[in-house]
């Protein structure tokens, strides 16, 4: 980064969406629906000033609709009301005072309706999103077992408050409605903010707001609030600055259900899970995200026969999906829970049993294809079990839990291990090209510039930096005379979502292509040479996402991790001394920010394993974290996301399982739910 | 800006004045630090408030110390109180003070602040109550002829709570001064443990150990709420005995427990309250080793 | 309410209703957009200004409380000698904080180190504790301040 931008930064000279007003400015604030689920009678307003404007979802220029993969979400709810919160119209003013003062007076008529069935009479009717893995026969495994080991598991995932808020200011210049705001998804903001105002998408100009890392869970949020920005700028051709305020924040659930076989050496014969998937009002990305949930539980072990299912409902809370990592992480929280159990049960050291079992070359993976080559996980695992002591330290804390089951008071505290392992991939399951597409083109100008369009925003500022540094390695091209454009409204080509790292090794990869083609043609053809290079696409042969099978991803990531807790016989308080996370994600593109990215994501897992607001500097474990990198020339490097929530949630719990003497079955724990009895 | 409806603001100069806006207005809002108003008692949206601003008031941010007590102005803040090396008189008040909050709170927050809040008994209040702490308490009187007459009482920190456990002040009478006396023991134990969200159980504990044998012990207990509890009945029983207890003495003071103290409703308070005390027992058995650790 | 203070060493007023936080009134009237107004409610301390010299959540502050005292922001920290040591060792360690949080980092970690001219463990975590952003690992950070610390002393030596 040049020393002005970083400077600038540390001098709070960097400028955010609220920040940006205008003589001209009128604020706009959402109307919601104070009650749910119902039916929409009427908005009774009191007697507005000139000044104020009311717009409710007949008042959208365009189309009131925000057609997300899977579902469809209203931008105004103009009938129904799903959940309570949800957006009946805007309030615009020059007085944001004053519209608090007037929204407060509006009376919004709604007659109740009946909700969601629960998620257990949802079973019998058809789910909005069900995906399934079937390998073999789960009847004749369980048959071949010499027992049957059975556990219900249920992860809560917290809803963390994003910072900044997404406010959106939206001002029209000409023709042209300039966006100022923060999106991970540039391409369908731009789409969608265009539909919702009958405009084109080359009037929508976005100006990034240089926000930290949103969650994944919110990666289209920032889209209603931007498509009703333009659609109030058009329709009073003044400039808006929309206020996102905090809303109201819900824990989900995900449930597992596992029955697994085991033969007498311990091994897996058959593994049959269901998965309950929480959608909220609208199942928008729920396919992919129980895609991902459904590879995600069926692990990464040997196992003949398997059935997996995940059903998703709907309820009437916000929609939430899709979640951080989009399942997948989440979806190995049941299995790596059950294989431990089972090791312990059959007497067997888990990172031992991890080892033994762990699909290899040659393998059928879950998804019936050979393994091309044995994951490096085994190794991994045996050399992360060394380091942390694991062997020993889970044979003396179960010694001490079977031996002594009450212990005095006394200042002391028990301690407990546990390990998990996991995968990521950073292509969507999905063949959906609003998802899955991503291009780059790049122009070496007459002048000698070099013009990068790549209507993606990256994971870390930093690799803005890295990637300029690669062209100018392999253009010989000074970096001032590389630009490279985030998002431009004359790009026709459409991008998928920046997340799960994969806007980092795509963009990247396109990126290397582009500049080797222009290379070979730069001596040869005039200038300027235009180079558009796009992502292609998997062919059904190589993964069949409604059949689940084939090869998931090209080049995954590995993850494994060992948490130590300890848990105080006084107060029943957990704390977690060190954490050991090995990562292998092919090569490291930039390992500072890979590594304060993988520390965020470390301190996101706690937060979910044991219900903190944040993982206080004096709570914070000793991390020992490695990446192994693939020096190989021809090695990619891989996604980091979700691998330490894929990992640290479940070792956590066996170490607190461990640590208690309970058997606790799902996330968060806290002292007071450990004192009655676990979860 | 939050949607907000206004209220009066009153910046007194001194404490006459202080004084005698209050006895006018005794409805009014006292505010110090204003770090817990503002965030969670003050409802903008709700009534005309009237608020007194006395953070800055030179006489309440006062500190004086004498051989035996120190005094503090009910507006010298939680950092202000540290600086004042405070903790070389009572490393307890030190350990409490240093959990509470982060740095920037601490330099806003005040012990005024910490010892009024209607709705919650907060950190300060059970550590001054076993320090024996007094406080004098100020309000003015007019006469019939008109003039004022401006009244001071210094009370034990024991009687600054109604039956309900709420601050027990005549109106217009506002908290001025906290005097806390030197404890001369030589133990002091301190716990404080998350609840939930923002409550925590904490204990605290004062003692004198001579030779082994208990000469004096103070203890009291505090959830999130309102609850506080001290039993000078269980002091008195615990006093006068040898330490380290033996087992038989041990389960005889630790199933007394229920006898001096009503049970907790959480069953999770309930829980601490017995392994706290209990831990509080072995500390005193080796008072060297306070198996301290914080999980704050 | 007519109230007057110095910010940023210049003699400022604001006529504006008593009751507005501190954060917003920097933030609307005076255009100090380096504090963030994040979770209003003195849990982020990403709206930390110096207040008399002491470093505050100026979204825990009523307007009126700053009648007659002296306000300076990371606007104003930035002009100072103080700050330089900052960025440099910051820079030095590759401490690199997000924008959001970055301002409010700085000027958390310039008044503590004056508290605190060469930190030990325990001090350096209640640096580290006055702002709650988990943009950067802990021990980076931890290293960007105490060789901010250590530019500091060789100056001021």
């Amino acid at each position: 980064m040049s020393e002005d931008k970083f400077r600038n930064r540390m001098a709070g000279k960097v400028r955010f969406p609220e920040d940006i007003s205008s003589k001209k400015m009128v604020y706009a604030l959402q109307l919601k629906a104070r009650k749910a689920p119902g039916l929409l009678e009427g908005i009774i307003l009191p007697r507005l000033p000139g000044h104020i404007s009311f717009f409710q979802a007949s008042d959208i220029p365009g189309k009131n609709i925000l057609p997300y993969p899977d579902d469809d979400v209203p931008l105004l709810a103009e009938k129904e009301i799903l959940y309570t919160g949800q957006a009946v119209g805007l309030l615009t003013g020059p007085d944001l005072d004053e519209l608090f003062s007037i929204r407060k007076q509006i009376e919004i008529k709604i007659s109740p309706i009946p909700g969601f069935p629960p998620s257990r009479m949802r079973d019998r009717q058809a789910s909005p999103v069900e995906k399934m893995i079937r390998k073999g026969s789960t009847l004749r495994g369980l048959e071949k077992a010499d027992s049957v080991v059975e556990g219900s598991f249920t992860l809560t995932v917290p809803e963390m408050p994003v910072y900044p808020e997404h406010d959106v200011y939206c001002s029209k210049e000409g023709g042209t409605y300039r966006l100022h705001l923060h999106s991970q998804w540039p391409s369908l903001l731009r789409k969608l903010c265009a539909q919702a105002a009958g405009i084109s998408r080359k009037q929508v100009e976005i100006h990034f707001n240089p926000a930290g890392r949103t969650g994944d869970a919110h990666i289209w949020q920032s889209i209603p609030h931007a498509a009703l920005c333009v659609c109030a700028t058009s329709i009073l051709r003044q400039p808006v600055k929309l206020i996102a305020e905090a809303e109201e924040r819900h824990k989900k659930e995900i449930y597992y259900s596992y029955r697994a076989g085991v033969d007498a050496g311990g091994r897996l014969t058959a593994v049959d899970a269901r998965i309950y998937l929480n959608t909220g009002a609208y199942c928008c990305f729920s396919s992919e995200v129980a895609a991902r949930l459904c590879l995600g539980a069926a692990g990464l072990y040997q196992c003949r026969h398997m059935d997996i299912q995940v059903k998703s409902f709907k309820s009437n809370t916000p929609p939430w999906l899709p979640l951080s990592t989009w399942g997948l992480a989440q979806g190995a929280f049941g299995i790596e829970m059950l294989v431990n159990h089972i090791a312990v049960e059959s007497g067997q050291d888990p990172a031992e049993w991890r080892c033994r079992n762990l699909s290899s070359k040659g393998n059928l993976n879950t998804t019936m294809r050979k393994l091309r080559e044995t994951p490096p996980l085994a190794d991994m695992i045996s050399s992360l079990a060394k380091v942390s002591d694991y062997t020993r330290k889970h044979a003396v804390s179960r010694q001490i839990r079977t031996n002594r089951t009450a212990l005095p008071v006394s200042p002391s505290s028990y301690t407990g291990i546990g390990m998990a392992a996991g995968r990521q991939g950073y292509e969507f399951l999905s063949r959906d090209k609003l998802l899955s597409a991503a291009s780059v083109s790049a122009t070496l100008q007459k002048e000698g510039h070099l013009d990068v369009h790549l209507g993606t925003v990256p994971a870390s500022p930093g690799m803005l930096a890295i990637w300029k540094k690669n062209i100018s390695a392999a253009l010989s091209l000074e970096e001032d005379q590389i630009h490279l454009f985030q998002d431009r409204p004359d790009e026709h080509s459409f991008n998928g979502p920046s997340c799960l790292s994969r806007n980092t090794i795509v963009f990247t990869r396109l990126i290397d292509q582009c500049c080797s083609i222009i290379q070979k043609k730069r001596f040869r053809e005039g200038l300027p040479i235009t180079e558009t290079r796009s992502y292609r696409r998997r062919t059904a042969n190589e993964w069949n996402e409604d059949e689940m099978t084939g090869n998931p991803f090209s080049n995954p990531s590995w993850g494994c991790a060992v948490v130590e807790v300890s848990l105080y016989t006084a107060t029943k308080e957990i704390s977690i001394p060190r954490i050991w996370l090995t990562v292998h994600c092919g090569t490291l593109l930039d390992p500072p920010a890979a590594r304060s990215f993988v520390e965020s994501e470390v301190r996101l897992a706690l937060v979910q394993c044991m219900e903190k607001q944040a993982i206080k500097p004096s709570l914070f474990p000793e991390l020992h974290l490695e990446f192994l990198e693939d020096k190989r020339k021809t090695v990619q490097p891989g996604g980091l996301e979700g691998l330490a929530l894929g990992t640290i949630p479940p070792a956590f719990i066996q170490a607190v399982s461990q640590a208690s003497g309970l058997t606790v079955t799902g996330l968060p724990v806290n002292s007071a739910s450990l004192l009655a009895g676990g979860l | 800006m939050t949607e907000n409806t206004a209220f009066h603001v009153h910046i007194p100069q001194n404490m006459t004045v202080l004084l005698n806006l209050y006895n006018k207005a005794p409805r009014s809002l006292i505010m110090a630090g204003g770090t817990h108003l503002m965030n969670h008692t003050m409802k903008p949206d709700g009534e005309h408030h009237s608020i007194l601003a006395v953070g800055q008031l030179d006489e309440l941010k006062k500190i004086s110390r004498t051989d035996r007590y120190i005094e503090l102005g009910s507006c010298v803040t939680i950092n202000e109180m540290i600086d004042a090396q405070l903790g070389v008189a009572s490393p307890l008040l030190l350990d409490t003070m240093s959990h509470m909050g982060p740095y920037p709170i601490r330099n806003v927050s005040t012990i005024g602040g910490n010892l009024c809040i209607p709705e919650k008994r907060m950190d300060l209040f059970p550590v001054l109550l076993l320090m024996d702490a007094r406080m004098e308490l100020r309000h003015v009187k007019r006469k019939r002829n008109g003039r004022a007459s401006y009244k001071s009482r210094w009370i034990h920190i024991n009687s600054f709570l109604d039956a309900e456990g709420r601050p027990d002040l005549a109106e217009g009478e506002i908290l001025s001064r906290i005097r806390i006396p030197f404890y001369d023991g030589s133990f002091h134990f301190h716990r404080k443990v998350n609840i939930q969200d923002n409550d925590f159980f904490t204990i605290n504990a004062l003692a004198s150990l001579d030779k082994g044998v208990l000469s004096d012990v103070r203890v009291a207990f505090t959830n999130g709420g309102l609850f506080i509890l001290r039993s000078r009945d269980m002091e008195a029983n615990l006093m006068g005995r040898r330490f380290p207890l033996t087992r038989k003495e041990l389960d005889e003071v630790m199933s007394g427990l229920s006898r001096y103290f009503s049970k907790p409703e959480n069953p999770y308070e309930e829980y601490l309250m017995n392994s706290l005390f209990r831990q509080l027992l072995e500390s005193l058995a080796d008072p060297s080793d306070t198996g301290d650790f914080s999980l704050q | 309410m007519l109230i007057p203070f110095t910010l940023n060493s210049k003699e400022v007023s604001v006529d504006v209703p008593a009751y507005y936080k501190l954060s917003d009134v920097l933030r609307d009237e005076f255009g100090m957009y380096g504090l963030r107004s994040a979770c209003r409610k003195g849990y982020c301390g990403l709206c930390s200004v110096i207040l008399d010299g002491k470093l505050v959540y100026s979204c825990l502050i009523p307007v009126f409380q700053i009648k007659n005292r002296e306000i300076l922001t990371i606007e104003g920290y930035a002009e100072t000698e103080d700050f330089e040591d900052i960025y440099k060792g910051f820079k030095k360690e590759g401490v690199h904080l997000c924008d959001f949080c970055a301002p409010a980092r700085t000027l958390s970690t310039g008044i503590l180190l004056d508290r605190y001219p060469r930190p030990d463990e325990r001090q350096l975590l209640e640096i580290l504790t006055a702002v709650n952003c988990s943009c950067t690992p802990y021990e980076t950070l931890k290293a960007g301040i105490l060789t901010a610390a250590r530019f500091r002393q060789r100056r001021v030596n």
